[in-house]
């Protein structure tokens, strides 16, 4: 995702992120942080609030985390690019008990530092070494996790093209990885 | 006493959220509470002081690790 500047670059990796999500929410992009470049990450998750209800009869919610940089392109029109240095996707049931998170987050006290998967109480594996496991994964963005939501748990979709949108979301934010 | 709404106009002209730091801290702190039975607080104060060295890998305590940076 670049940009002509910094702040086109965050609006257009914003942009590609809430189009994808509204194929499920109408919750909003939510930044903390700013659109210049700086050491620390900015932070960005769908709000208001921790986890956004979706719909369809699992009642279950979704809460998207994710750190940003922004850094320099290689590409002298668009001199701005921006790369997710941490993600989180969890769901979760009607009672916030949560289901399953994507992770990345390498460097955080952590030994796993590689993409993962948790299979957490609300999925009721019953097994203590699954419960705990980090299962690997590949590098997975908000549209994966969007098109899995629709196609895989039920959720419904709010707008009949949400094919086509998180095809076309897909081609850039595949790319994002910093 | 008025609360502040949580939709326009604290969407920007982008059609972006912008979090203030008091909503950072808001979410973090239900986070905590839902996840550990502790306020963000208190939270912050074990994982600095290394209450948590022994699981960092608990899935809820990397959670409120990555929340924890929205309250800052």
């Amino acid at each position: 995702m670049t940009g002509r500047t910094e702040t086109e670059a965050v609006q257009n990796f914003s942009d590609v992120l809430q189009k994808a999500a509204s194929c499920i929410t109408d919750s909003v992009v939510s930044i903390r942080g700013g659109y210049h470049v700086s050491v620390r990450p900015h932070r960005l998750t769908l709000g208001p609030d921790e986890f956004v209800r979706l719909g369809g009869e699992g009642r279950l919610s979704l809460s998207v985390i994710l750190f940003y940089r922004i850094i320099e392109n290689s590409e002298p029109r668009e001199p701005w690019r921006i790369a997710t240095t941490t993600y989180s996707y969890t769901f979760a049931d009607e009672s916030l008990q949560e289901v399953i998170a994507y992770h990345w987050h390498p460097g955080r006290r952590s030994a796993v530092s590689d993409p993962h998967l948790h299979l957490q109480s609300g999925a009721k594996v019953g097994r203590r070494d699954i419960a705990n496991a980090h299962l690997p994964t590949g590098w997975v963005t908000l549209n994966d996790v969007i098109r899995l939501a629709i196609t895989e748990l039920g959720v419904t979709p709010r707008r009949e093209d949400w094919r086509d949108v998180l095809d076309e979301t897909r081609a850039i934010d595949g790319h994002l990885r910093g | 006493m008025s609360t502040r709404p949580k939709t326009p106009p604290y969407i920007n002209e982008r059609g972006i959220h912008e979090m203030t730091l008091e909503e950072g801290q808001e979410m973090f702190d239900k986070a905590a509470r839902r996840l550990m039975n502790m306020s963000g607080d208190e939270f912050v104060r074990a994982w600095e002081a290394g209450e948590f060295d022994d699981q960092p890998e608990r899935p809820e305590v990397i959670r409120l690790v990555l929340l924890s940076e929205f309250a800052k």
